[in-house]
């Protein structure tokens, strides 16, 4: 079993993501919601990830209706007070999905 | 002379002979239920080498290695008993978890208090057998230092009741350990790795007792940091005792469900510190 430690450090590198790529969840997985955060099970590598509220948040969005730059807006639109920081904090929490695998975009 | 060794619902066997086998046996299972329901699947032997003070420990070559991700050991080892005790010690937990079906097998130490179970999971090196035993000493009874197993859709837990295991830059921390039994550790080089505390130091629960679990801790020591005492989500707990899981594989869902399930109800704290009277003050002892 591999667990994934989710925890964001880093200065992200916003031009190398595709902001309007579509993230779609990785189809296999169970998620359970407890107080507004998350924890993903990928029975296929058993593999655990941990989700803040934060990330929670932009996991749920990732259903395949909105971009990446939809789902930025939208989340700044829920939190004005926190908009220079969801830029960021958003674009670092697709690039651990993308790290651990467990979303795609198209 | 012949001892099984029951735990996690499984057991092992263990040969052994000669004077100084036969003290080890004692010293390091005593506490061990040595009955229980399971068969043996493996059995080692320890046989002392006439002539020398040399034991010979031997566990036997695992075919499907592949199936055995991380797995160390098998073979023959032959050294003073400081220097095979480790490897009887790693041999006798890993295959005791490599075969739990029926039930989380935690890398945990656990203790006791009042009837309830205080359960510490945490990976090598984060000083877990220290914190266990400075807590035996200060009115918790002893159930382990590393390995926990608490069977599935229940509450309680039992610990592997070996010596503990104290690093040799813990020993400082302890003056009274020159008056207790214990048997030093020594890495294959000779170099001393750490002693192993008896467990009559230890303030042991009687064998086999099944405590319920009141609270888990995820202990840190970190020197020169203060002390900080912070209750976990429950997300936070699932995720951090899915960390801590020997038996994943062997589980429904990696142990997915009964992770969550434990989760949800029992309060859980990350604890960093580095030095005990901070635990007694996150703890109110």
């Amino acid at each position: 079993m591999e667990v994934v430690n989710e925890t964001f450090y880093g200065i992200c590198e916003v031009q190398s993501m595709d902001l309007n790529a579509i993230p779609v969840h990785q189809e296999n997985f169970h998620c359970e919601i407890l107080d507004q955060e998350i924890i993903l099970y990928f029975p296929d590598g058993g593999q655990f990830l941990y989700l803040n509220q934060t990330a929670a948040l932009v996991w749920e969005r990732c259903d395949g209706s909105q971009s990446i730059n939809e789902i930025i807006h939208n989340l700044q639109e829920h939190f004005p007070e926190a908009a220079d920081e969801i830029l960021r904090d958003v674009v670092d929490t697709f690039e651990s999905f993308l790290k651990h695998g467990c979303i795609n975009l198209s | 002379m012949k001892r099984s060794l029951h735990f996690g619902g499984r057991a092992v066997s263990l040969h052994f002979k000669g004077p100084v086998s036969h003290a080890l046996v004692d010293f390091m299972f005593s506490n061990v239920p040595a009955h229980g329901p399971a068969r043996a699947h493996i059995t080692f032997s320890l046989e002392d080498v006439g002539g020398s003070d040399d034991l010979v420990f031997s566990a036997p070559v695992l075919k499907n290695s592949e199936s055995h991700p991380g797995y160390l050991g098998s073979g023959v080892v032959r050294g003073p008993a400081n220097q095979v005790v480790s490897r009887l010690l790693y041999e006798v937990d890993y295959h005791l978890a490599d075969r739990c079906h029926s039930g989380l097998y935690l890398h945990a130490a656990c203790l006791a208090r009042k009837g309830q179970a205080l359960l510490l999971p945490a990976a090598s090196g984060s000083g877990k057998s220290t914190l266990t035993y400075w807590l035996t000493q200060n009115g918790y009874n002893y159930l382990s230092d590393e390995s926990s197993y608490i069977p599935l859709y229940s509450q309680d837990v039992i610990g592997f009741t070996r010596p503990a295991h104290l690093k040799k830059n813990s020993l400082a921390l302890f003056p009274k350990l020159e008056t207790v039994p214990t048997q030093p550790v020594h890495w294959t080089d000779g170099s001393l790795l750490g002693w192993l505390i008896g467990t009559g130091a230890l303030n042991p629960l009687p064998v086999e007792n099944f405590v319920p679990i009141q609270s888990i801790i995820f202990p840190n020591y970190r020197a020169g940091s203060m002390l900080s005492y912070e209750r976990l989500s429950p997300a936070r707990t699932a995720f951090e005792l899915a960390g801590c899981l020997t038996n994943a594989r062997n589980l429904p869902e990696h142990g997915f469900p009964e992770i969550m399930r434990l989760a949800r109800v029992l309060p859980a704290w990350r604890l960093s510190y580095s030095n005990f009277s901070q635990v007694a003050d996150a703890l109110s002892l």
